[in-house]
């Protein structure tokens, strides 16, 4: 059984809201990627973990300069997990296992900027911190000149035989030059030439000066071509020696560097199991920054987890956002309307206008319940949310559906795979369900379905919560389900709509965005919660007006309305 | 002084500088001058990287291809002379020197070297490193590819305390030379590329590029920023500024459907005249892309008589021969303007057309007003 499949998961736009929340270091990233839903049961693990997201949001708000600096070190952690797993120490096969400069690198890097971390967020006193194992002692070990900074080199601190060695090298380079010069300086004298290098190129034809040099004790011929004959120093014997003892110094660095190497790989070996508890911490810490910045930035709040013993309400959000929706709205300039909704039955069923947001409605809880389940704050002012196993959206399937399918056999199939197969308590999101079939058939499966969830034989409804849009009235009829209207567009709403616009034929782009405009800011998108024998609006023919539709079409519809109402009325 | 010591007070007595060694070619010894550069120049605090690889054992395509010809019957064909590897210079650093690596070279090098950064980009697959040489040593040096990193890469590496920064670059990689952080520029020029008529040809191309003047100076009069007028042109289009008009007055631009000018001369030309006969006339053309000698050669008489002004971004970007651009000087302006320091010569080349150092060192000189220099001349 999955939280959520993957057509939900689409459906509900949940990678756009998802994507709002950036981790910032690859650690981060990761948790957020494998973070597992909090589902029935785990009401108060997932309460803990919404009070750590609001303690760090509060004190993000309070103390600007504390969540930069937090963020800032965020952002210095790279993930080292495979290279701390792979950490292991056998003296008779160190040779393999030794850790390389750049590993070593990674793990100080690692090291320093966790402690930077722990030292800040001790300071703030924040839950967290008690778990955090201090990595002082190892970083003593990996910084032994005290230098304080990531940068990470085999230093001389590590081993007092090392530093000798990289001395002597140095004074014997030192003196190395110091003989180069001198003999280059006497060349210089001798062979009467006005600049002086190493390696000299001379032409064939300057005859004076190839003569000079070809038996000259202080250059070499290199090589040589048609045009040029180049030259290189002779170096003197007690330049040659100092050069062979050079050799041998760098051999004998190399040795006392790979043991030094040995030695703090075993160091760093024993520091294994902190490192790992350290790493899973700053990956937690990341990820729960965050989502704190996301609640900051978003205004969302901590909603309040029910207990599954609870009968009064099944969810409730307070001036709730899409916000995927409201992005979208905000870059065409309009204004969003925040939705108030409160379930309390199992089962709600949704009528309105067509353009009137059931949609979105259904895609707005939807999205708040993952995000909770997801222990991610919620877009909305207030909320009441209980845990849920999975979560099912049933819409009209998309392209990555099975194409052999009609639309109406792939909506009833998928929703017959999750009630057959997914146990537990489901949220199940039905948008126009039979929409796909006439008429009849469709209001009567549509019926069945509201009738299996109030009660059923082969499946344990009695947990599920269930949220329903349509526009069939006879489903909206038991007393077991609470029914909503959107407001939709008042008849005076409409009166002002007909006079700002002109109901003539739209031929571009620009005049259908401005319909879609003003709909927009007269549709109330409001849910409110009805009598169950309430009729679900008819405003089809209106919102089809609004946007523009061949007034030839429109009347013609309207007249066959008038036309069936009549001759109901006469059969009734 | 000799021009040699004449560049390294140049580049010495500039504070934070960032010298670009360009080759003229593949090959033309590039990486000898930066070596003889860092081991000349009056500071310890040094910053080196490359826009590709520098200091590797073989060239890589040179090196392949003779490896090819020592193990096969191609060998025979060529006579028992077969050619040689072409072995190249390693790079030499003395200690404190901060440069970008590999992961191998870094392990190569290890206990010679201080890891101060591993960067969020990569060079051929491999991570890049910033690190520096606590003992003198030999090594390859790689770089980041692309402009944006190669100028991220100058940030951090002044960042880190470096005070003159070298970049190895390459004719073929010259975007960097385009970007703002480049005080120096040295070319190296060696007959690898052609004959000496061929360099002196080819270095004066570059020459009379870079005294394409800026706009600067050209607007300072008009009140309008070199600032404004890259804000207009962020949309990569190309783009006309009109006579009398200067922001915030809105009608001071007028951005064309057109990437390019290459192709869409017709248009523009239609564009000129269309706007002196209604509007403002058009006083100048800022193309994104580079202006070639097709395009030029079929809108020349109108910008010629009504005088208009061509921006381009970089004097790169101008890809006319010698004779237009000296013909048609006036007519042309840069964002950025390039400042070559230097020119270095080579009389060695890779594929045997040796020149006498003399005469190469000789003729520059002659022709160039540049500090002209041959880092192995006595």
């Amino acid at each position: 059984m999955k939280f959520i499949d993957k057509i939900t998961y689409k459906s509900l736009h949940i990678k756009d809201i998802l994507d709002l929340i950036h981790p910032y270091s690859a650690l981060g990233a990761k948790q957020k990627k494998c973070f597992l839903p909090y589902t029935t049961g785990n009401e108060e693990k997932l309460n803990n973990e919404f009070q750590e997201i609001a303690e760090l949001s509060n004190i993000f708000k309070e103390d600007d300069s504390f969540h930069l600096k937090l963020t800032s070190l965020l952002s210095k952690f790279n993930d080292i997990t495979n290279l701390v797993n792979e950490l292991s120490y056998e003296p008779s096969k160190y040779h393999s296992q030794v850790l390389e400069i750049d590993e070593l690198y990674d793990i100080k890097k690692f090291v320093f900027y966790y402690e930077e971390t722990r030292l800040l967020i001790e300071e703030k006193n924040i839950d967290i911190v008690v778990a955090c194992p201090s990595l002082s002692s190892l970083l003593n070990i990996l910084d032994p000149n005290d230098f304080q900074i990531p940068s990470f080199s085999i230093t001389n601190g590590f081993s007092q035989k090392l530093s000798t060695l990289k001395s002597k090298l140095t004074r014997l380079n030192n003196s190395y030059t110091k003989l180069e010069c001198s003999r280059l300086n006497k060349a210089k004298e001798e062979l009467g030439l006005k600049n002086i290098e190493k390696e000299i190129v001379i032409s064939r034809n300057n005859k004076d000066l190839l003569d000079k040099l070809l038996k000259s004790t202080y250059y070499i011929t290199t090589s040589e071509n048609f045009a040029n004959i180049t030259f290189t120093l002779r170096q003197s014997e007690s330049m040659v020696n100092l050069k062979k003892k050079g050799i041998q110094l760098k051999d004998e660095i190399k040795t006392e560097e790979l043991l030094v190497r040995n030695e703090l790989t075993k160091t760093v070996t024993n520091y294994k199991r902190e490192l790992l508890t350290s790493l899973s911490l700053i990956a937690k810490l990341d990820y729960l920054t965050a989502r704190a910045v996301f609640q900051n930035k978003f205004n969302c709040c901590i909603p309040k987890i029910m207990s599954q013993d609870n009968n009064k309400i099944q969810f409730s959000f307070n001036k709730a956002i899409n916000l995927k929706i409201k992005t979208y709205l905000q870059l065409q300039n309009i204004n969003y309307q925040p939705i108030d909704f409160t379930a309390y039955k199992r089962i709600s069923a949704i009528t309105g206008a067509n353009m009137a947001g059931k949609t979105t409605l259904l895609e707005t809880i939807g999205q708040l319940v993952y995000l909770t389940c997801m222990a991610i704050p919620l877009p909305c002012e207030d909320a009441v949310v209980s845990l849920v196993d999975f979560i099912f959206c049933s819409q009209l399937p998309n392209e990555n559906y099975r194409s052999d399918l009609s639309s109406f056999a792939a909506e009833l199939i998928s929703l017959n795979e999750v009630i057959i197969n997914n146990h537990g308590k489901g949220l199940f999101l039905v948008d126009e369900f039979a929409r796909g079939t006439n008429p009849v058939e469709g209001e009567a499966f549509s019926v069945a379905l509201i009738n299996f969830f109030v009660e059923s034989k082969t499946r344990n409804v009695y947990k599920d919560m269930v949220v329903t849009a349509t526009h069939f009235p006879s489903a909206n009829i038991t007393d077991q389900a609470n029914h909503y209207k959107i407001a939709g567009i008042s008849h005076q709403d409409y009166i002002k709509l007909k006079q700002s616009l002109k109901f003539d034929k739209f031929t571009d782009r620009d005049k259908l965005s401005q319909r879609i405009f003003e709909l927009h800011k007269y549709m109330n998108y409001q849910p409110e919660l009805l009598n169950a024998s309430n009729i679900p609006p008819q405003d089809a023919v209106i919102i089809a007006e609004i946007l523009g539709v061949d007034q030839e079409i429109i009347a013609e519809t309207r007249s066959l309305i008038k036309k069936k109402r009549k001759t109901n009325s006469n059969y009734n | 002084m000799s021009n040699k010591y004449i560049l390294i007070d140049r580049i010495s007595n500039t504070k934070n500088s960032v010298t670009a060694i360009i080759g003229l070619s593949k090959n033309s010894g590039k990486t000898t001058v930066l070596n003889w550069l860092i081991q000349n120049i009056k500071t310890k605090k040094i910053g080196v990287f490359t826009t590709g690889r520098d200091g590797e054992n073989f060239d890589t395509i040179t090196g392949d291809y003779n490896s090819i010809l020592s193990h096969s019957h191609l060998g025979e064909v060529f006579g028992k002379k077969q050619l040689q590897p072409l072995t190249k210079p390693k790079i030499a650093l003395p200690e404190g020197v901060l440069f970008t690596a590999r992961k191998d070279m870094i392990i190569q090098n290890s206990p010679a070297l201080s890891i101060i950064e591993k960067l969020p980009y990569k060079a051929g697959g491999n991570t890049l490193w910033i690190v520096k040489s606590e003992l003198p040593l030999l090594t390859e040096i790689v770089g980041p590819p692309s402009v944006k990193e190669q100028t991220d890469t100058v940030k951090k590496l002044f960042e880190y305390g470096a005070e003159k920064i070298f970049i190895d670059g390459s004719i073929d990689r010259k975007a960097i030379i385009a970007a703002e952080e480049i005080q120096n520029i040295i070319m190296v020029a060696s007959p690898e590329v052609g004959n000496l008529q061929y360099i002196v040809n080819k270095i004066r191309e570059l020459e009379n590029l870079a005294l394409v003047p800026e706009i600067e100076n050209d607007i300072s009069e008009q009140r309008i920023r070199v600032k404004d007028i890259k804000k207009e042109l962020e949309v990569n289009n190309v783009v006309v500024i009109l006579e009398d008009t200067e922001p915030p007055h809105k009608q001071w631009t007028d951005h064309l459907h057109m990437k390019t000018l290459l192709g869409n001369e017709n248009t523009l030309l239609s564009e000129i005249r269309k706007k002196a006969d209604k509007t403002k006339r058009i006083k100048y053309i800022f193309t994104p892309a580079s202006i070639t000698e097709r395009s030029f050669n079929l809108i020349k008489t109108e910008l010629t008589k009504q005088n208009i002004i061509i921006i381009i971004k970089h004097p790169f970007k101008i890809l006319l021969d010698n004779i237009s651009i000296k013909k048609f000087f006036l007519q042309l302006r840069t964002i950025r303007s390039m400042n070559i320091n230097a020119i270095a010569v080579n009389s060695f080349a890779a594929n045997g057309n040796h020149i006498d150092c003399d005469i190469l060192r000789q003729t520059m000189r002659t022709e160039f007003d540049l500090p002209v220099v041959d880092i192995m001349e006595p």
